[in-house]
């Protein structure tokens, strides 16, 4: 009401959007929430300012990413891969990043209005920007797990997404199955169609679960051979937090690797050295892990390693196992 | 005397403990392991108000697991109720490993997580601490991630799991997981 | 706050005067406390003792392991549990066919004749148990 008498006259353009004007979304990660609700309203304020019809958006009907300074890095190298914008949202004291653009906060409209219509304008070329890998889809039996992983990072609606028989609340917190399909998660027999559509709540009669189950069987069972595409070899891992291992039952395997990755940094081929562990079974891990939120990753500094021989401990965990018949 | 006359070295002895509130399935958890019946210290509970259990444990359950060299391996379950929290430092004294058992339909379920890790946070710190959280599939239980939250918060990076210790292959897990850890620790790794 | 259940409030004055009279004819008697099985406090004479609730507890423990180390053992019929020390005597000795079940427990200087001690607290004890029948009649 004030807003757009406001605009009216400060702008001196009709607010009414241009019926060209082109859905635009903008995904957000770890921006701060009063400057989401900030970056909001100003979109609001701009409708009609430039030519796309600018909104906060899920990350999958995402044109651009604005993220924080906590972003995911494994989320920012996805994003690097599709070649679309991304904007740093930083304080301008902040050191400089890598990302295609920067906003500096305090937000303000000006410069947000000049960032949109410099995207725009950079939309309208015909090749992508030197040094941006030409976006490549991802694989089909990626689809599933990457909207769990992603799931809860953009605007929620309180709703629910079908795939199949199951049903998946669009924070990314829940999933409802019945027992048959929870077996089929289970045991990699799910057809991964992808989400078709969005229903207000999932039908009476299933059993409505915490997602890492499903997360963890959809990293787990996508490829054996090779780590998930935002995934890299030279990245280093370690874990944000154990996974609920009494729900996922995913074997001693599971258990080891979680305890090497508790507080310290290893790449991929360290962990399969480290552990004596089958190559398949690690990059599984870090798949599930990863597609359940639960791997921190960076990229560079070596790990130092302290070598310790085994002593006491190593012959009774040993001891234990045997006599617990854990194998 | 000479070297084949010498006294036999005895293997060392190693313990494990059980804690958690009153209720939330120590002694269960060590009946499920424990090689011989477990010595229990159980009496009435004159406080239902407290917990509506007929019995309570006002000094330690006892069990153990002897392995095929002679080592002998010590399950020490504590005493629930806090006034008894003196029995938790001297039980907890040179443990190998602590496994923390919750209930997640207590109300107060998050304050007891927080408390026990003050208590050993010895264990904690050192990554040699499992946490088993029960009742998790009740209405209106304390969700698991509500835990993690403020495991996270503590900044501690612990095993944290659904069971059910009335199902052995859970106790197991969660020794199992305490092997791993202490597997780890020993080469330098993880935690500790 | 003191640690009385519900259950054995009904008894508190008696039993305090039962603790009184102890501590006043057997010397050396630092502290006479009756507590359940479970470590809550029934009553305790002198009225200021410190941390009553740590030592009904601690006390409860003591009692439990006893009687339990008994029956490892393969004997039966716990008695009482004492602890000597340099400067004198922990004795905890259960409260005949109460219930609920309560024990008593003294702290004794080496003033205290341990001899005397003894009888003293299985009499005190036998007249905590006939508090509790009359109680209940």
């Amino acid at each position: 009401m004030g807003m757009t008498s406001r605009h009216t006259s400060d702008f001196g353009h009709s607010d009414a959007k241009p019926e060209s004007a082109k859905d635009r979304a903008i995904a957000l990660s770890a921006v701060q929430p009063h400057d989401s609700v900030l970056l909001a309203s100003m979109l609001e304020l701009l409708v009609g300012r430039s030519a796309g019809h600018w909104r906060i958006g899920t990350l999958h009907e995402a044109d651009v990413l604005m993220f924080g300074p906590q972003a995911d890095e494994a989320l920012l190298a996805r994003w690097r891969l599709s070649g679309k914008p991304w904007v740093a949202l930083q304080d301008p004291e902040d050191e400089p990043t890598t990302a295609s653009h920067v906003l500096h906060r305090p937000l303000r409209v000006f410069p947000l209005l000049a960032l949109l219509k410099e995207i725009e304008e950079e939309a309208g070329e015909t090749a992508p920007s030197p040094g941006v890998a030409h976006p490549q889809p991802l694989p089909s039996n990626w689809q599933l797990a990457d909207a769990l992983r992603t799931l809860g990072m953009g605007t929620t609606h309180g709703q629910w997404l079908r795939t199949g028989g199951i049903y998946v609340r669009d924070d990314g917190r829940q999933f409802a199955a019945a027992d048959a399909d929870l077996a089929r998660i289970r045991e990699g027999r799910l057809q991964d169609a992808g989400f078709t559509d969005r229903v207000p709540a999932p039908p009476a009669g299933l059993r409505v679960h915490p997602i890492e189950e499903l997360a963890w069987f959809a990293g787990w069972w996508a490829d054996g051979e090779r780590l998930a595409p935002w995934l890299s070899a030279d990245m280093r891992f370690r874990i944000r937090h154990w996974p609920d291992l009494g729900t996922i039952r995913a074997g001693r395997d599971a258990i080891r690797l979680t305890a090497m990755l508790g507080n310290q940094m290893w790449t991929a081929d360290e962990l399969v050295a480290a552990s004596g562990i089958d190559r398949s079974q690690v990059v599984r891990y870090l798949n599930a892990t990863s597609v359940s939120g639960l791997l921190v990753t960076r990229a560079g500094a070596p790990r130092v390693q302290p070598e310790r021989p085994p002593g006491l401990i190593a012959s009774l965990v040993r001891g234990l196992r045997a006599r617990l018949g854990l194998g | 005397m000479n070297a084949s006359e010498r006294a036999p070295v005895a293997p060392p002895e190693l313990k494990i403990v059980f804690s958690g509130p009153m209720g939330a399935g120590k002694t269960t958890a060590i009946g499920a392991i424990s090689e011989v019946p477990p010595v229990l210290t159980d009496v009435q509970n004159n406080d239902r108000a407290s917990c509506d259990k007929d019995n309570t444990t006002v000094a330690l359950d006892f069990g153990q697991i002897t392995l095929e060299d002679g080592t002998v391996v010590r399950l020490y379950g504590t005493p629930g109720q806090d006034r008894f929290d003196f029995m938790w430092s001297i039980l907890g004294q040179g443990a190998l490993g602590v496994v923390l058992l919750l209930d997640a339909s207590r109300a107060d379920a998050l304050r007891h997580m927080d408390q026990y890790l003050e208590a050993f946070a010895e264990s904690a710190r050192a990554g040699t601490l499992v946490i088993g959280v029960g009742r998790t599939d009740l209405p209106g239980a304390m969700p698991l991630h509500e835990f993690q939250r403020r495991l996270q918060a503590g900044e501690h990076c612990l095993p944290l799991f659904s069971v059910d210790v009335r199902r052995r292959e859970h106790v197991l897990l969660l020794i199992e997981t305490l092997t791993c850890l202490l597997e780890a620790g020993e080469h330098g790794e993880g935690n500790a | 706050m003191k640690a009385i259940v519900p259950t054995v409030r009904r008894y508190h004055a008696a039993c305090t005067q039962e603790l009184a009279g102890f501590m006043a004819q057997s010397p050396g008697i630092l502290l006479a406390q009756l507590t359940t099985a479970d470590g809550f406090e029934v009553a305790v004479q002198p009225p200021d003792t410190a941390a009553p609730a740590k030592l009904a507890a601690m006390s409860s423990s003591l009692q439990a392991l006893g009687e339990v180390l008994v029956t490892e053992s393969g004997l039966h019929g716990s008695r009482n549990t004492m602890i000597e020390c340099e400067d004198g005597y922990v004795l905890v000795m259960p409260v005949p066919k109460a219930k609920p079940a309560l024990s008593l427990l003294v702290v004794a200087s080496r003033a205290a004749i341990l001899g005397h001690l003894l009888w003293a607290a299985k009499n005190t004890t036998s007249g905590v148990a006939k508090i509790l029948a009359n109680q209940r009649e």
